[in-house]
C-alpha cells in the first residue's frame, strides 16, 4: 500500500500498474481504502487525465454504503457515462434504489446524477424518476426534479409534452426552494406556454422575496416577459400605476414624496438608479462595474434626465482601469446638455492631462461629440481643441486634429484661420492619421486658404515618398482638388505627385493616381466624366455625425450578454411588445379562498422583491436591477408596477388591505375586501350578502339612521345602534367582536371611563368652505372604538353644506395610503341639502404611525384632494390597569423604551385635575388610580399593535415636573412626549 | 441559463480544474482563451467578455488564477460575473486563500463544490455557511449532519439554523465606512460620498430577534427630534433577514441575524465631506533634466484625533529616474512599477503639517492626481442594539467604528 503515497505525476509506463492498485483498493472491503482510491481518481479527472479504464471497478462501488464514496462515484459516473454507455447501464438499478432512499439528500443526488448521465437509452427511466421526484415530500428533491427537466429536454426534445406536465405540476408548488428552479425549467423548455403561468402568477409574486437570489433573477426575468404579454403599456395608462409606485417605494424603504402625477414615477425610477450608481462608485469588482456602466451608457442615450442629477458620480478617478474610464466618459458625454456642458468640459480639461493615452484620445473625441451635439459650445470646444494643437504630446495633437477636422466640416467658412494654423502643423506632426486629416481639410477648403494650400502641396510633394499610405492618398486628393481650383499654380506639382504615385509600391495608390489623372487632366481620350471632375471632388460633403457607439444597443435587453457584446448571442429572445388590448385579467384568478389573504397581506413584500432591492448580496443585485432597468430603457415605468397592478386587480379598490391578524379566517378577510367595494362600513359576510337587494335596503335604513346624527355626543349612541343591528344579523360584527376580546373589553371600559368629554374633541379642517365651493368638512377623532374593525381609529367627519345648492353623492375615492394602512370608507351620503350638515364615521388603520391618509372627497360635481393626519395621541385607546400592573409593565419598558423629560408646568395647570385634563386631551389614555397625589399615571394601548403606552407625570415644587413615557414603539413614545409637553407647558 | 462550463486556469492558461455542466460547448474551446486574452492585452483593450465564434468566455482574475465561464447562449452577463465572484468567495471560505496550490490540494472538494454550486448551468445554493454543513473535507462529519442540510436550505429562516448555542452571548457590530472624495486643482470638493456597511458577528444562542437603531434622519424628522447629528442615507440595502415592513412603518431595523459573520446592511451617504487631509503640491523644473516635487500635507481634523497609516501617492512620469526624497515625517519611496511615489505616514495628528520633497531626473513633467488613503472615523453611529430571545439571556453588543481608506483624490495642476 506504500504506492499510494507516491506522487501523482508518474511516468506513463507506471500508470497502468498504478491503476491496478486503484482497482485493488476499490475492490477491497475497507471503505477508507475505497475512499482514498476514489479521491485519487477524481483528482485525475479534475486534471483532465483519462481514468475511463477504471470504469468497471468504479461502477461496482455505486452501491457502497459510505456516502462519501458514493458521492465520488457519482462524480465519476457523470464524467464517463457518455463514453461507456453499456457499462453505465449497470449502475442504473442502483440509482433507482437510491431514488427510494429514506434520506432526501441521497434521493436528490441520485436523481441529479441520473439526469446528468447523457445516455439516450435511459430517457424513459429518467422520465419516470422525474415524475416521481416531482411529487416527493421533500422540497429539496422536488427542486432537483425541476433541475432535471431541462437536462432531459436537451437530451430528448421529444419528451417535451410530458415534461410540460411535470412543470405544470411543479409550478403549483408553494415552496420557495422549488419556485426558482421550476421557473428556470419553464424558461428552458417551454417559454412560449405563458398560459401555465396565469394561475401561479400571484403566487410567484408572493414567493419572490423569499426565493434565493439566483432564483429571483430567473423569476424576475420570466415575469418581465409575462408582463409584456399580459399587461397594457403603463406609458399610456399611467393613472392606475402611480399608486403602485408609491406602495412599492414604501416597500423598499426608500423615502419618497407623495404626489399626484407622473413625476412620482420618475422619482421612483431615479431612486432605483441611485442604487445603480453605488455600483458605479464602489469599484467592488471591475467586471460588474463594467457591465453596469455599459448599461448606464445605453440608458443615458434615451433617458438622459434620469441620470443627469448624478453627473458627478461618473467623474473619472485616476485609479479606474482604462475600460471603465472610457465607459464613464461615454456616459458623461451622453449626459452633456446646455446647462451642464461647462462643468463637463472643465472635467474633460482635467482628463486631457492624464497619462493614460488611450483615455486622453477618447476624451478629445468626447469633446468633439459634445461640440457637435451642443451648438452653443461649439466655438469654445473648437478653441480648446486648437489650444491642444500646441500640446507637447503628439498623440493629443493628432487626435485633436482629427476631431477638429470633423468639427470644421460643419462651418468651414468661419474658421479659415484654424485651417491655416493646422497647415503649419504639417511640418511637425508625424501621426499619419492627423497628417491625412490636415491635408484633407486643406484640400476641401482650399478656397479659404488660397495662398497656403499650394505651399502645403509643395512640401508634401517633397516628402511624398516617405509618407504613410493614408497620407499619400490624401496628398493625391489635395493635388487633385488644387489642380481643379488653382491649376495655374499647381499643375506641375500635381503632375509630379501623380508621377510619383504611379510608381508607388502600394496598388491602391497607383490605382488612385491613374484614376485621378484620367479624371482631371483633360486629354482627347478622357470621357464625359472629366467634365464633372470639379463636381466630383468639390461636392459639398455632409458633416459627419458624431454618435454614441451605444446608440444602436438599446434594442438588446439590458443586462444580457447580447447587450454587452452588442451582438445577438445564441438564443437571444426579444422582449415582446406590450399588447394592444389587455388580455383577460381573470385568467390569473385562483380559487379565492386560498389566495386572497396571502395576496392582501404580502403585497408589500413581493413588491419589494420585485425591485430586487433587498438583494442579499451585492453582486446579484446588479443582475436583478437590470432586469428592471430593461423596462425603463423602453420608456416604460416598470414592469414591476404592472406586475403589482395585475396582482391586485382582483381586489377592486386599490387599497383594501386585508386584516392580517392571525385570528381572521379566510372568510373574514374575504368579507373585508367585499366590504370596501360596497363602501359600507358594516361587515357583511359573503353569505349574508347573497341578495343584493337586501343589502341595499340595509344600507338605506342605516343611512336614515345616520342622517339625524349631527353632534359628536350622539356618536356613541349610533354605535350602540350599530352594534345592535349587526349583532342581530348574527354576522360579521359579532364575529369580529368575539374574535378580539381585548377590543371588547376596551369598548366596555371606554364606555365607563372615557374622560374626554366630547366637547373637548378637537376638530381639524379637512376641506375649507372656499376651496370646497361651499362644502366645508371637518373631522375629529371621536375616540370611540370603531366597531367594524378594532384596529382602526374612528374618524368622525362632519359635512356642512354652506352653498345654496344641494350636494349629492358625497363619497370618497382613490385612497392613497402608505403600505400597511387601511381605510374603511364612510358610506356614501346621497344628498346633503343646502345649509344642512351631516356626519359620517370612517375608520382608518394608521398602523401606529402618523402617516397621512390621502383620498379624494367626491361630490356629484367635484373632487377634492384631502388628507387626514392623526396626532399621535389619537393612535391609542385607553387601557385600564391597576397601579401594580402599571408599575410592573413600566419595569419591563425601560431603557430605550423610556423617554423622560423635565418640564415646568404652565401656571394654569398646576393642579392634578388640570393635568389629567390636559393629558387626556392630548392623548386618548385612561387614568391609572394612584396613591400619591404627586404623580398622575395614564395608560393606553396603540390601536393597531396593542403596544402599551404608559405616561407618568410627577409634579414637584413650583411647577417643576417630570414626564415619563414608556412605550415599546419608540417613535410613538417620542412623539407623544412632545405633544404632552406642549399641552402641559402652554 | 448562464454558463455551459466553468474553468479554473492558471496564468499560463493550463486548466487546473473544469466542470462541464451542459455539454453544449466543446471543452477544447478553452485553449483559445489565453491567446485571445493576450491579443487583447497587446491591443490594450481588455474586455471581461471574449468571443470566439459562437462561444463567449466571461472571465475574472483572482490572484494567480483565471476563472472562466463559457457559454454560447444569451445569458445574463452580470449574473455570470456574480456567480464567478461567488465562486471565489466560497472557495476562499473553504481554503482560506484561493490560488493554484489550494486548488491542487483540494481537487475533490473543489469538484464537489462545483457540482453543488451549479446544476446544468444554473446557480444553486451558494451560501458558504450552508454548504459547509454538508460538503466537508472530512467524510466522517457528513454522517452526523446529513439529514439536517435540507432543513436549513428549506427553512423559512433560511439564513439561520436552529439550536445554536453559545456560552457567552455576544454581538459585534462593525460600522465600516469609506469616504470617497474628489477635489479639483483649486481646492473645491467636486464630489464626495461615504459608502458604508454594517457588519455583524453574532454569537448568540437560539433564535434571537435583534433591533438596531441608527441616527437616521428620516426617523428623526419623523419624531421631530434634534436634527443636528443625523444622516440621510441615500441608498440602503439590507440583508435578507431584515424585516422590511418594520423598517417601513417606523424605521427600526429588526431581524433574526445569521450566525457568525454577515453584512447586515450597506448604505451610501451623500454628504459634503471636508477633505480631512489637505494637500498642496509645487513642481519646480530645473532645466530639462531635473524636477523637484514638493508636497505639503495638512491635517484638517481635530487635534485629538489621529489618522493612521496615511498613504499619499504622487504619480510621476514613467520615465523618471534617480529619485531622491526628503520628508519631515514618515517615509517616501519610489514605486516604479506603478509610476508613483508612495509617502507613508504612520500616524498623522490633526492640525499638523508635513512636507515631502521628491527629486527626479529627466522626466517629461506631467502630473495627474494625488491620492490619499487613511483611516479616520465619522458621524454615522449606532444608537442602540436590542436583543430579544425567548429564553431572555443577557447578551453583550459591541460596536466598533472603522473608516477605511476610501478613494480620496486630489487633482493638482501640472
Amino acid at each position: 500500500m506504500k504506492e499510494e503515497t507516491r506522487p501523482c505525476v508518474i511516468p506513463g509506463c507506471f500508470s497502468a500498474r498504478r491503476h491496478d492498485d486503484l482497482k485493488e483498493m476499490l475492490d477491497s472491503n475497507k471503505d477508507s481504502l475505497k475512499l482514498e482510491a476514489m479521491k485519487r481518481i477524481v483528482a485525475m479527472i479534475a486534471r483532465g487525465k483519462n481514468a475511463s479504464d477504471l470504469f468497471p471497478a468504479v461502477v461496482k462501488n455505486v452501491a457502497c454504503k459510505n456516502i462519501e464514496v458514493k458521492k465520488l462515484v457519482y462524480v465519476y459516473l457523470v464524467r464517463y457515462a457518455e463514453e461507456q454507455q453499456d457499462l453505465a447501464l449497470l449502475s442504473i438499478s442502483t440509482f433507482q434504489r437510491g431514488l427510494k432512499d429514506p434520506n432526501q439528500l441521497i434521493r436528490a443526488s441520485a436523481l441529479r446524477v441520473l439526469s446528468s448521465i447523457r445516455v439516450t437509452i435511459i430517457v424513459p427511466i429518467m422520465m419516470l424518476a422525474i415524475k416521481e421526484a416531482a411529487s416527493d415530500m421533500s422540497p429539496y428533491v422536488r427542486k432537483t426534479a425541476a433541475h432535471a427537466i431541462p437536462k432531459l429536454y436537451s437530451l430528448d426534445p421529444e419528451q417535451k409534452d410530458q415534461l410540460i406536465e411535470v412543470i405544470e405540476k411543479l409550478l403549483a408548488d408553494k415552496t420557495t426552494l422549488v419556485a426558482g428552479s421550476v421557473v428556470m425549467a419553464f424558461e428552458e423548455v417551454c417559454p412560449e406556454r405563458i398560459d401555465l403561468i396565469h394561475k401561479n402568477y400571484r403566487k410567484l409574486c408572493n414567493l419572490l422575496i423569499d426565493v434565493e437570489e439566483w432564483g429571483q433573477v430567473v423569476i424576475i426575468n420570466m415575469l418581465t416577459r409575462y408582463a409584456r404579454t399580459q399587461f397594457l403599456n403603463p406609458n399610456i395608462n399611467v393613472s392606475r400605476v402611480q399608486n403602485w409606485v408609491y406602495s412599492l417605494f414604501r416597500a423598499v424603504s426608500l423615502p419618497i414624496e407623495q404626489s399626484h402625477d407622473a413625476a412620482l414615477i420618475y422619482t421612483a425610477i431615479r431612486k432605483i438608479l441611485i442604487c445603480c450608481l453605488t455600483h458605479v462608485h464602489v469599484s467592488c469588482f471591475s467586471e460588474v462595474q463594467y457591465v453596469v456602466l455599459q448599461n448606464v451608457a445605453t440608458m443615458t442615450i434615451k433617458r438622459r434626465g434620469m441620470f443627469e442629477p448624478y453627473l458627478k458620480s461618473f467623474y473619472i478617478r485616476s485609479t479606474d482601469p482604462t475600460q471603465i474610464k472610457i465607459l464613464k466618459l461615454e456616459v458623461l458625454t451622453n449626459l452633456a446638455n446646455e446647462t451642464n456642458i461647462s462643468t463637463i468640459l472643465r472635467e474633460f480639461q482635467t482628463y486631457i492631462k492624464s497619462m493614460d493615452k488611450d483615455f486622453v484620445a477618447a476624451t478629445i473625441q468626447a469633446i468633439g461629440r459634445c461640440a457637435t451635439n451642443i451648438g452653443e459650445v461649439r466655438d469654445t470646444c473648437l478653441n480648446g481643441l486648437v489650444q491642444l494643437l500646441s500640446n507637447r504630446d503628439e498623440l493629443v495633437v493628432a487626435e485633436s486634429v482629427v476631431v477638429i477636422k470633423k468639427l470644421l466640416q460643419m462651418q468651414p467658412e468661419k474658421h479659415s484661420d484654424i485651417i491655416k494654423h493646422m497647415a503649419k502643423l504639417t511640418d511637425n506632426i508625424q501621426v499619419p492619421m492627423a497628417r491625412a486629416s490636415i491635408l484633407w481639410l486643406i484640400g476641401e477648403y482650399c478656397e479659404h486658404v488660397p495662398k497656403i494650400a499650394p505651399d502645403v502641396l509643395r512640401k508634401m510633394a517633397k516628402s511624398f515618398t516617405n509618407e504613410e499610405d493614408i497620407v499619400k492618398l490624401q496628398i493625391i486628393n489635395l493635388a487633385a482638388k488644387l489642380y481643379l481650383t488653382n491649376s495655374k499654380q499647381t499643375k506641375l506639382l500635381t503632375q509630379y505627385v501623380l508621377n510619383l504615385a504611379k510608381y508607388d509600391q502600394n496598388y491602391d495608390i497607383r490605382d488612385r493616381a491613374r484614376f485621378i489623372r484620367q479624371l482631371i487632366v483633360p486629354t482627347e481620350k478622357s470621357g464625359a466624366l472629366s467634365k464633372y471632375a470639379k463636381k466630383l471632388f468639390l461636392a459639398l460633403k455632409p458633416a459627419p455625425v458624431l454618435e454614441s457607439p451605444f446608440k444602436d444597443r438599446d434594442h438588446f435587453q439590458l443586462g444580457s450578454l447580447s447587450h454587452l457584446l452588442n451582438a445577438k448571442a445564441g438564443g437571444y429572445q426579444e422582449l415582446p411588445d406590450w399588447p394592444e388590448a389587455a388580455p383577460d385579467p381573470s385568467v390569473r384568478n385562483v380559487e379565492v379562498k386560498e389566495s386572497v389573504r396571502a395576496v392582501g397581506t404580502v403585497t408589500y413584500r413581493d413588491t419589494g422583491a420585485l425591485w430586487g432591492l433587498q438583494g442579499n448580496s451585492d453582486l446579484c443585485f446588479s443582475s436583478k436591477i437590470f432586469t428592471f432597468l430593461e423596462e425603463i430603457s423602453y420608456g416604460i415605468y416598470f414592469r414591476a408596477l404592472q406586475v403589482c397592478g395585475g396582482l391586485c386587480s382582483a381586489l377592486t379598490p386599490a387599497h383594501c388591505h386585508l386584516p392580517s391578524s392571525e385570528s381572521d379566517s379566510a372568510s373574514g378577510s374575504e368579507s373585508g375586501s367585499e366590504d370596501s367595494r360596497s363602501g359600507s362600513e358594516s361587515d357583511e359576510s359573503k353569505e349574508a350578502s347573497e341578495s343584493e337587494e337586501e343589502e341595499e335596503e340595509d344600507l338605506k335604513t342605516r343611512k336614515k339612521k345616520e342622517k339625524p346624527l349631527k353632534k359628536p355626543v350622539q356618536e356613541s349612541e349610533r354605535y350602540i345602534v350599530l352594534i345592535n343591528s349587526s349583532q342581530q344579523r348574527e354576522g360579521e360584527a359579532g364575529f369580529l367582536c368575539t374574535n378580539d376580546p381585548q377590543f371588547r373589553m376596551n369598548s366596555c371600559r371606554s364606555a365607563e371611563t372615557t374622560i374626554a368629554p366630547s366637547s373637548a374633541l378637537k376638530s381639524y379642517e379637512l376641506l375649507h368652505r372656499i376651496t370646497g365651493e361651499g362644502l366645508s368638512v371637518e373631522y375629529c377623532f371621536s375616540r370611540q372604538p370603531f366597531i367594524p374593525d378594532a384596529n382602526m381609529v374612528a374618524v368622525q367627519v362632519h359635512f356642512t353644506n354652506n352653498s345654496t345648492s344641494d350636494t349629492k353623492s358625497l363619497h370618497m375615492e382613490d385612497v392613497k395610503l402608505q403600505s400597511g394602512m387601511r381605510v374603511k370608507e364612510f358610506p356614501e351620503i346621497e344628498l346633503l341639502p343646502a345649509g344642512e350638515t351631516a356626519t359620517a364615521v370612517m375608520g382608518i388603520d394608521f398602523c401606529d404611525s402618523t402617516q397621512t391618509a390621502n383620498f379624494q372627497l367626491c361630490t356629484h360635481t367635484r373632487k377634492f384632494f384631502v388628507s387626514i393626519q392623526p396626532p399621535v395621541g389619537e393612535l391609542m385607546r385607553p387601557f385600564f390597569m391597576t397601579e401594580n400592573e402599571f408599575k410592573k409593565e413600566q419595569g419591563q419598558l425601560m431603557g430605550m423604551n423610556e423617554i423622560t423629560e423635565k418640564l415646568t408646568l404652565d401656571v394654569k395647570c398646576r393642579n392634578e385635575h388640570a393635568i389629567v385634563q390636559k393629558v387626556t386631551t392630548a392623548a386618548n389614555l385612561s387614568r391609572v388610580p394612584c396613591g400619591s397625589d404627586k404623580e398622575c399615571r395614564f395608560a393606553g394601548r396603540t390601536v393597531t399593535s396593542s403596544s402599551l403606552v404608559l405616561v407618568t407625570v410627577a409634579t414637584k415644587d413650583q411647577g417643576a415636573a417630570q414626564l415619563t413615557v414608556n412605550c415599546e414603539k419608540m417613535v410613538i413614545g417620542t412623539m407623544l412626549v412632545k405633544d404632552i409637553l406642549l399641552a402641559l407647558t402652554q | 441559463m448562464s454558463a455551459s462550463a466553468i474553468f479554473v486556469l492558471d496564468l499560463k492558461g493550463k486548466v487546473l480544474i473544469c466542470r462541464n455542466y451542459k455539454g453544449d460547448v466543446d471543452m477544447a474551446e478553452i485553449d483559445h482563451f489565453i491567446p485571445l486574452l493576450m491579443q487583447q492585452e497587446e491591443e490594450g483593450m481588455i474586455c471581461p467578455v471574449i468571443t470566439r465564434g459562437t462561444v463567449h468566455f466571461m472571465w475574472i482574475k483572482h490572484s494567480n488564477l483565471y476563472l472562466v465561464a463559457t457559454t454560447n447562449k444569451n445569458s445574463n452577463a452580470s449574473l455570470v460575473y456574480s456567480f464567478l465572484y461567488k465562486l471565489v468567495e466560497v472557495f476562499t471560505e473553504y481554503f482560506k486563500e484561493l490560488e493554484e496550490e489550494s486548488i491542487q490540494d483540494n481537487f475533490v472538494v473543489v469538484y464537489e463544490l462545483l457540482d453543488e454550486l451549479m446544476d446544468f448551468g444554473f446557480p444553486q445554493t451558494t451560501d458558504s455557511k450552508i454548504l459547509q454543513e454538508y460538503i466537508t473535507q472530512e467524510g466522517t462529519k457528513l454522517e452526523v449532519t446529513k439529514t439536517k442540510v435540507p432543513t436549513t436550505v428549506t427553512n423559512a429562516v433560511s439564513w439561520r439554523s436552529e439550536g445554536i448555542k453559545y456560552k457567552k452571548n455576544e454581538v459585534f457590530i462593525d460600522v465600516i465606512e469609506s469616504i470617497n472624495v474628489l477635489v479639483n486643482a483649486n481646492g473645491s470638493v467636486m464630489s464626495s460620498d461615504i459608502v458604508g456597511s454594517i457588519k455583524l458577528k453574532t454569537m448568540l444562542s437560539g433564535m434571537p430577534e435583534l433591533r438596531l437603531g441608527l441616527n437616521d434622519r428620516v426617523l428623526f424628522s419623523l419624531t421631530g427630534r434634534d436634527k443636528g447629528k443625523t444622516v440621510m442615507m441615500e441608498d440602503v440595502k439590507f440583508h435578507q433577514c431584515v424585516r422590511l415592513s418594520r423598517f417601513d412603518s417606523d424605521r427600526t431595523i429588526s431581524f433574526i441575524p445569521p450566525d457568525g459573520e454577515s453584512e447586515l446592511m450597506s448604505y451610501r451617504i451623500n454628504t459634503h465631506v471636508k477633505p480631512l487631509i489637505w494637500i498642496e503640491s509645487v513642481i519646480e523644473k530645473f532645466s530639462h533634466s531635473r524636477v523637484e516635487i514638493m508636497v505639503k500635507a495638512k491635517g484638517q481634523f481635530k487635534k485629538q484625533s489621529v489618522a493612521n497609516n496615511v498613504e499619499i501617492r504622487v504619480p510621476v512620469p514613467s520615465d523618471a529616474d534617480s529619485p531622491k526624497f526628503k520628508t519631515s515625517t514618515g517615509s517616501a519611496k519610489y514605486v516604479p512599477e506603478k509610476d508613483l511615489v508612495l509617502w507613508t505616514i504612520k500616524s498623522f495628528p490633526g492640525g499638523k503639517e508635513f512636507l515631502m520633497r521628491a527629486h527626479f531626473g529627466l522626466p517629461s513633467v506631467e502630473k495627474d492626481e494625488l491620492e490619499v488613503f487613511f483611516l479616520m472615523s465619522i458621524d454615522f453611529f449606532v444608537r442602540y442594539m436590542k436583543i430579544i430571545e425567548k429564553s431572555g439571556y443577557q447578551a453583550l453588543p459591541w460596536v466598533r467604528y472603522i473608516t477605511q481608506s476610501g478613494d480620496y483624490q486630489l487633482r493638482t495642476n501640472a
